[in-house]
């Protein structure tokens, strides 16, 4: 059976009914506008380039009578439209309250469209107050045609409600395990993975879905779970995901790796970087205090942009005396490296070296010869700095970057951390179901691309700033599929 | 590609200070120079009720973040206006380097206690820092090392008075090269001098790139063209002088000779040669101005595409296919045509994804080594 359903969580208005009545070839969706903005229109070169491509809203118009037992129930009729329309458009503008949505589905279909009312007017007929129309009456029911409502649409079609649906949690993998909720580990090693995989066939539609995340503490850590980096990889997944200490190729003092079970790898290094004074100031240099060399067919593998972290083993922190970067470089050349970085506070574990791109070309030569990835640190005053390094992590930025912090607090054991994409929200949800809004997001929500490959990567801090290796989530990830007309 | 401004109630930017995120604005351009770093911004935010309120009278001096997708930083300041109508709320940003002309300096640097530009500086960073308006950190400030003692900015003397006084003589080489004071990511102070031009360039563009026929802007005439030049000064025992001309025949060839005058006011006849000599390499050739406007990728040294938000002022750039046959002076002679330029300024428009970048205009040599002698500006007619 046909469906053209307006509605939200108060009223749902069907203009399949004898209330309202749908003029035959009244109901028009348009399509969205394409908002693209093109960049290089030199006069030197023949053509320009697509630079950004965005979809605006769209609009659509249905005809319809509204009819009614009696002319108070007519009048009725046309008031729960408006209202309904007010509905809408308020929760545009003031970010409150529930959707509306429009419902479309054909007969003998299993799934309905359902698009985002976010705004929209009603045009009266022309003629409502004249005699043809107020005395219009056939089968005991009051009748006035001719009402157009014009509204207001998100560009993209859903498969869910906006109002009843949730997002539908998807297949995951990784070393632990398969289902739709699987552990993720705060380290990337033989025993550990960091991410959750999501196969091709677990995302439909056509344009990127909306993705929601849930996260779930599962170890009983000294510092609650208060910040997490989620970047996504949409590449070869066979990429240089970490590079550990024990892997490297150079470092500094040649000395050796120390042992340690709170290490991923099961090592650290203690690289000692020293600038004394002879007396006469000269200036302070830079040093390289740790490289990995990789190979040609690990550089063919790891393309894209990757934030790269470094952590040290625990109880020791990034010395805040000392700034730091990434660089990479080819036979010694260097190709590019990060600007310098210091840490913002004497407790961090974790350090952000910031974006590198990897490798640093153009991203479509093929063949890549390796290439060398070092830390370099240049320290503040004369002085010694040691860093007990365990690893560097290249999360993915290639299919989205996203950070959830706590403004306070964080995830205990058993309590949740939801990034819900597809509600537009970020919250801590208790033991007992209730949420509150103490997390924040930076960066735009993930997207996932429709029929692909990808991988979510993690890497989580406490409250504190430790990120220990025993810190383990559980993962959910719920996808709404998007379609540009029907879904 | 999206960018995101965030506002925090501190420029800490702990957790407990974020106030909120968003994309939905309209307008957004943001500025950097070489000298401060990152400066305006400007966005306006289609709100309305509660929000309007909430974002003029609660944001004002808040602390503001302009992260892109990949969670780099492009922007950093402080919300300085706000403007209400019935549009929504026009939001403007300064940058934190405007604290220079907000707070005061207040140390006095006297005879015999050696002074170097860099001490003038750190003691400019530790009393922007100890209003918590920059970062403490002055591991960024290079180390100039020659004495300007004696200073006094006491009384009503502000930060930028200090920064001119530790900055307008350059780096005090031989052949000074200008230097800068910026205030970039994290409220950082970075005291830097000018990059040679036969360094590395940190971008490179291609003129496919350009924004349109209008996206590259160059001006020179020969009217800045000086090729035979004196240099009239006061000698303390013979009064007014002149010195010999010095000339410029490769100049004279092209431009035709022009003859100019420099007055350097009270001087020795050493002085006022070397004056000449210097002005001679400054002026033989027409200043050019020039501007770029990008609306496409730029490229790493390496060759890595990136977006054009990410340049910055007081980086150099190369435009790859420019004029290759004079692409090899760039030794640092005045007002040739170069391929490779110091950015002076940028202005990122996100509506259109186009910077506009203004480029280093000519030697700065003769204007320092001017400044060190406490003469006249330079000036030529």
């Amino acid at each position: 059976m046909f469906q053209l359903t307006i509605r939200d969580a108060t009223d749902e208005i069907d203009l399949l009914s004898l209330d309202y009545e749908l003029v035959d070839g009244g109901f028009n969706v348009g399509k969205p506008e394409s908002r693209d903005v093109w960049g290089g229109e030199s006069v030197y070169v023949d053509g320009s380039a697509l630079i950004l491509s965005a979809l605006g809203n769209r609009q659509s118009s249905i005809e319809f009578a509204v009819t009614g037992e009696t002319r108070d129930i007519l009048n009725h009729n046309v008031a729960r439209l408006d209202r309904i329309i007010q509905r809408a458009k308020r929760k545009s503008i003031e970010e409150q309250g529930g959707p509306v949505e429009l419902v479309y589905a054909w007969t003998d279909t299993v799934t309905s469209t359902h698009f985002e009312v976010l705004s929209g007017e009603i045009e009266w007929p022309e003629d409502v107050m004249g005699v043809e129309q107020v005395l219009q009456e056939s089968e005991g029911r009051f009748r006035i045609k001719g009402f157009i409502l014009s509204l207001t649409l998100s560009p993209l079609a859903y498969p869910v409600s906006l109002i009843y649906g949730d997002a539908e949690n998807v297949q995951l993998s990784n070393g632990n395990g398969t289902g739709t909720s699987v552990t993720v580990n705060n380290a990337n090693d033989t025993t550990k993975d960091n991410f959750v995989t999501i196969s091709a066939t677990q995302v439909q539609g056509a344009y990127p879905a909306f993705v929601t995340i849930k996260i779930k503490a599962t170890t009983n850590d000294s510092e609650k779970t208060s910040k997490v980096y989620m970047g996504v990889r949409k590449g070869s997944m066979s990429f240089k995901s970490v590079l550990d200490d024990a892997d490297s190729s150079f470092r500094i003092g040649s000395v050796g790796t120390t042992p340690s079970e709170a290490c991923s790898g099961g090592t650290y290094s203690a690289l000692t970087y020293a600038q004394t004074n002879p007396g006469t100031n000269p200036p302070i240099q830079e040093a390289v205090i740790i490289r990995w060399s990789l190979t040609d067919s690990e550089m063919e593998s790891t393309r894209g942009p990757f934030r790269m972290f470094g952590r040290v083993r625990p109880t020791t922190y990034w010395d805040t005396n000392c700034n730091y970067a990434i660089r990479v470089s080819w036979n010694s050349v260097i190709l590019s490296q990060t600007e310098w970085r210091s840490p913002l506070n004497t407790t961090t574990t974790l350090f952000d070296f910031g974006t590198v791109f990897l490798p640093p070309w153009l991203g479509t030569m093929q063949d890549l010869a390796g290439l060398d990835i070092e830390i370099v640190a240049l320290r503040k005053s004369y002085g010694t700095t040691t860093i007990g390094l365990d690893y560097v992590a290249l999360l993915p930025q290639d299919g989205g970057y996203r950070v959830l912090e706590f403004r306070g607090s964080g995830i205990a054991i058993n309590e949740f951390l939801v990034d819900d994409g597809w509600k537009n929200s970020v919250y801590h949800e208790n033991t007992s179901g209730k949420r509150a809004g103490v997390p924040f997001a930076l960066m735009p929500p993930i997207r996932l691309i429709p029929h692909q490959d990808q991988r979510i990567y993690f890497l989580m801090e406490g409250t504190a700033g430790s990120s220990e290796i025993t810190r383990d989530i559980s993962v959910q990830v719920g996808v709404v599929p998007t379609f540009m007309v029907m879904s | 590609m999206q960018l995101t401004v965030t506002i925090w109630n501190s420029p800490a930017e702990l957790p407990a200070n974020f106030v909120e995120a968003t994309t939905k604005f309209t307008g957004l351009s943001f500025s950097t120079q070489a000298q401060g770093g990152f400066t305006d911004a400007s966005f306006a935010v289609k709100a309305s009720g509660w929000n309007a309120v909430k974002w003029y009278r609660e944001y004002l001096g808040f602390h503001v973040v302009i992260f892109d997708h990949l969670g780099r930083r492009v922007y950093e300041g402080s919300i300085e206006d706000a403007e209400a109508d019935s549009e929504g709320v026009t939001i403007t940003c300064l940058g934190y380097h405007a604290a220079v002309d907000e707070l005061l300096h207040g140390v006095i640097y006297p005879i015999g206690t050696p002074a170097t530009p860099t001490n003038l500086i750190e003691d400019v960073v530790d009393i922007a820092s100890a209003y918590s308006v920059w970062s403490p950190d002055k591991s960024m400030v290079s180390k100039l090392t020659h004495d300007i003692s004696p200073q006094d900015f006491s009384g009503e003397k502000k930060l930028a008075d200090a920064i001119a006084e530790a900055t307008k003589f350059g780096d005090n080489g031989l052949n000074p090269r200008p230097v800068y004071l910026a205030v970039w990511d994290h409220r950082r102070a970075y005291l830097y001098v000018e990059p040679s031009l036969v360094g590395k360039p940190t971008w490179l563009v291609y003129m496919k790139d350009f924004a349109s026929a209008q996206g590259l802007g160059l001006s020179r005439s020969r009217s800045t063209v000086w090729n035979r030049i004196q240099v009239v000064y006061d000698d303390p025992l013979i009064g007014t002088t002149f010195t010999d001309f010095a000339e410029d025949k490769d100049s004279q060839r092209k431009f035709r000779i022009r003859e100019g005058t420099v007055n350097i006011g009270q001087s020795l006849e050493g002085v006022a040669e070397v004056v000449r000599d210097l002005a001679i390499k400054a002026y033989a050739s027409p200043e050019q101005t020039s501007s770029i406007e990008i609306s496409n990728r730029v490229y790493s040294y390496a060759g890595a595409p990136d977006y054009p938000y990410m340049i910055r002022a007081g980086s150099l750039i190369k435009i790859m296919d420019y004029d290759p046959s004079v692409a090899q002076q760039v030794a640092g002679t005045s007002g040739q045509d170069t391929s490779v330029a110091l950015i002076s300024r940028t202005t990122y428009n996100a509506e259109s994804n186009t910077i506009s970048i203004e480029l280093g205009r000519k030697s700065m040599s003769l204007d320092l080594f001017m400044a060190k002698l406490g003469t006249g500006s330079g000036s030529i007619s």
